[in-house]
């Protein structure tokens, strides 16, 4: 007999298991009512084995219960009450890779005369989505997989600080910022016939722009080729967000920029050549980029040809952000009206310098290659947490405020500039596009692509945004030290500029994750514990009142602001809000039922167990798809929480 | 780069394997190129993606740092984020810098998906059922594929099977 106890968490009811049979090749896990601590040293039972479990919970209290290549049989008690229970099937493999496994339930009773509450059902209505969904972002794959090959076949050197910064007027210096009315020469290395890159000179083309606003830290600059332009005004609100909302706060959550060309500006380049990117009579449009090719180092004597030690000559050795241009009369695509272009550039420019900032901080701060750029998850994540933050701090919100759709909505005034935004025009701006892709992420849990992948583009690609904008947004709730950063509620800021940084060793991906939380918080965490707190959150955020609080989530109250994005009559009719809550749940009563699913790796599937009678004993077995051990290598957990 | 769908506002409200391999315990040759003119490098690491969308790179992580992987089977690898590979091909070291060397590669083996080494090939269906055609030609039967796996027919893929020969996990490579 052996006795080890497994905790996940230290906010988590601490169940000490006890090994009490072996016999026939079955192991029981009794739940114990004692204490222990200490962790099991013991390697898992050969597959094939079970592993049986006794769920006796209180409401909020819940319970994980790793497969280790078990049959897995989780026993939850008769009652004579209703009940209802929520359960997150995990595998927390860290590859890109499905899992097969069958979740059996049975009523060993058999009492199950039981009127269910819940008829089986899956709340989804995605696959009658999808279709819809991928029409809307063809291009954006297109563009992505044209400008990603590029790199897949140069081997780029970071310039470092004392770049020469772009071609400027005669009579300018790169380590001056221009002024009002100069004249900058960039180089833009985008070909808009196949949308690829170049780091030829003869093969990129020439914008020349002229300098509309210089504010503390951004030089905005216009290409004269654009057919519509924004007003004075509009320039001194760019320059005033830029300085006060997003240089200021994404500098403080995610590290300041390197500087490369001692300016100490940051280039606004709203160009004609983003809109060209997008045909006409698209669904999508592309909203501007950032290029990391100008980080890159620029050979000052070659002004053409390939990348000879590893130079690119189409570098403008600078900081920059692309964004689009208005063009209210179609010149270059569909029309752009100039509040619709006024629009996308707050917000897409919270974004865009916030993967500026995590290149430089990776790269050029930290004497890193461009091989030691976060992965692609993470990464955009982080960018989808900078529009987050910029907008609560717009707003003025706190994070940890349990926020309501009513609180971030309204015809408040809004703090960025009280006299033209309403905290209405702020959700619109910079929190409602998170919300999309979190939806997104809902509506295909298990087989959503989230943390070991290749960024999938298209639906997918949003997919993996949202549960990585929501991941990050559990890990800073949690994990962030308290305080107040720049954005009220806490100091989680320090945990973001580690993660950006990714340490003195480049970590990346999921080692930089555990990385931060052990530098920041000081805490020990595996993948699997992390991800069986996270993943259950989002199907008991503000249902219960949980006894393990790492199981929600502080910022947001997520029922409630999809619940009003859905009522919402500007937004309730798109597809990602139609559903009042967009959570994928396969839901059944406490009957006889087979359930085979696939989830991916460091995903999960959801399922409820319910009754509005008395609840028989009832037992769930989670195998292999032939009902055998599950696979080892899956890493397949369950955290199964009583909310009834 | 930041991509939004046009449209979407709120209105302005007042209140708003082991490798069981079905006992066919075999490394696996995934597949071979060109490229025999030039003497191959051989590079084992693990498998990453990195940067910012759209400039994502596909990375082998060795213990000495990275190389970034290219050619026509860069697409296959990058579908193999996390797995430990081997990938033989050119270095290219006219490109090698900051960065690291370009590695074209000319094939590649999975050695290891999360400890399980897998088999790779092509998923077919005949009326016996569903079966795995590897690149030597030999048909490996697969008694449970789910529904999900079950619809790619024809595509490349990596499988652990248990011992009744049940896809446990898989992974797609190329699309059918």
């Amino acid at each position: 007999m052996r006795d080890f106890v497994r905790t996940t968490s230290s906010h988590r009811r601490r169940v000490p298991f006890r090994l009490v049979l072996a016999a026939g090749g079955t192991v029981l896990l009794a739940a114990c009512s004692g204490s222990g601590t200490g962790t099991s040293k013991n390697p898992p039972p050969p597959s094939g084995d079970s592993t049986v479990v006794d769920a006796n919970l209180g409401i909020g209290e819940s319970q994980v219960v790793p497969g280790d290549g078990n049959i897995l049989k989780i026993q939850l008690p008769s009652a004579s009450g209703a009940r209802e229970y929520r359960v997150a099937v995990q595998s927390a493999a860290q590859t890109t890779s499905s899992t097969s496994m069958l979740l059996q339930t049975s009523t060993p009773s058999g009492n199950a005369d039981v009127v269910p509450r819940l008829a089986r059902r899956t709340v989804s209505g995605f696959d009658q989505l999808r279709e819809r969904w991928q029409q809307r972002d063809v291009m954006e794959l297109r563009l992505r997989e044209h400008i990603r090959s590029f790199l897949r076949s140069h081997a780029l050197q970071p310039a470092r600080t004392g770049a020469t910064g772009p071609r400027l007027g005669a009579g300018l210096r790169a380590a001056t910022a221009p002024s009002l009315g100069d004249t900058i020469h960039f180089t833009y290395p985008v070909k808009q016939s196949d949308l690829s890159i170049t780091c030829d000179t003869t093969q990129s083309s020439k914008i020349t722009a002229v300098v509309k606003k210089v504010s503390n830290r951004a030089i905005f600059v216009a290409d004269v080729g654009n057919s519509g332009t924004f007003s004075a005004t509009d320039y001194q609100q760019f320059g005033d967000e830029f300085d006060n909302y997003i240089f200021a706060i994404d500098s403080a959550y995610f590290g300041g920029p390197a500087d490369i060309d001692q300016n100490g500006h940051v280039y606004v380049l709203f160009t004609k050549e983003v809109n060209a990117l997008t045909p006409k009579n698209s669904s999508t449009f592309i909203g501007g980029f950032f290029i990391p090719t100008d980080l890159a180092r620029r050979d000052a004597s070659s002004t053409s040809g390939s990348t000879t030690a590893g130079t690119c000559p189409t570098s403008n050795e600078a900081e920059m952000l692309y964004l689009l241009a208005p063009d209210p009369t179609g010149t270059f695509s569909d029309t752009v009206s100039v509040s619709f272009a006024k629009e996308n550039a707050r917000s897409v420019s919270s974004h865009e310098f916030q993967h500026l900032l995590s290149a430089e901080n990776r790269i050029i701060k930290s004497n890193g290659t461009f091989n030691d750029l976060n992965d692609v998850w993470l990464d955009e994540g982080l960018s989808h947490i900078a529009e987050e933050i910029v907008g609560l701090a717009a707003g003025g919100h706190s994070v940890r405020q349990n926020l309501t759709f009513s609180q971030v909505t309204g015809g408040a005034p809004a703090p960025i500039d009280p006299a033209t935004q309403t905290q209405t025009d702020v959700f619109n701006t910079f929190l409602l596009d998170d919300f999309g892709r979190l939806a997104r992420y809902f509506l295909n849990p298990s087989g959503t692509q989230t943390v070991a992948l290749k960024d999938p583009g298209g639906i997918p690609s949003l997919q993996m945004r949202g549960f990585a904008w929501v991941f990050l947004r559990w890990l800073g709730d949690h994990y962030g030290p308290s305080g107040n950063g720049a954005v009220p509620g806490s100091n989680e800021q320090a945990l973001f500029q580690r993660l950006n940084s990714g340490g003195p060793s480049h970590q990346g991906g999921i080692d930089d994750v555990l990385g931060a939380v052990s530098d920041v918080a000081g805490k020990q965490v595996t993948w699997a514990e992390l991800l069986s707190n996270f993943s259950i959150m989002p199907d008991v955020d503000d249902v219960v009142a949980l006894q393990s609080s790492v199981q929600d989530l502080p910022t947001w109250n997520l029922r409630n602001v999809f619940q009003g994005l859905h009522d919402n009559a500007g937004t309730g009719q798109n597809t990602e809000f139609q559903k009042v809550y967009p959570l994928t749940v396969t839901s059944s009563g406490f009957v006889a039922d087979s359930f085979p699913f696939d989830v991916n790796g460091s995903a999960e599937a959801y399922f409820t167990f319910g009754s509005t009678g008395a609840a028989p004993a009832f037992v769930l077995r989670l195998t292999d798809p032939s009902g055998g051990g599950l696979a080892g290598s899956a890493a397949a957990q369950v955290t199964i929480v009583r909310t009834q | 780069m930041r991509k939004a769908a046009a449209g979407a506002a709120l209105l302005a409200t007042a209140g708003a394997a082991l490798l069981v391999a079905a006992g066919c315990a075999r490394q696996v040759r995934v597949e071979s190129g060109g490229g025999d003119s030039v003497p191959p490098d051989t590079v084992v690491g693990q498998v990453r993606q990195v940067g910012n969308t759209p400039f994502v790179r596909t990375i082998l992580q060795t213990d000495s740092g990275g190389v970034q992987v290219a050619g026509p089977y860069e697409n296959e690898v990058s579908r193999l984020v996390g797995a430990r590979v081997r990938v033989v091909g050119e270095v290219d070291t006219t490109r090698s810098g900051a960065m690291g060397s370009v590695l074209r590669a000319s094939s590649y083996t999975i050695l290891s998906v999360d400890g399980d080494r897998p088999q790779v090939g092509v998923l077919r269906r005949s009326e016996a059922g569903y079966y795995l055609e590897t690149g030597d030609g030999q048909e490996v039967p697969l008694s449970t594929v789910s529904s999900s796996l079950g619809a790619k027919v024809g595509a490349k893929v990596w499988v652990v099977t248990n011992d009744a020969g049940a896809v446990t996990r898989y992974g797609i490579l190329k699309e059918p």
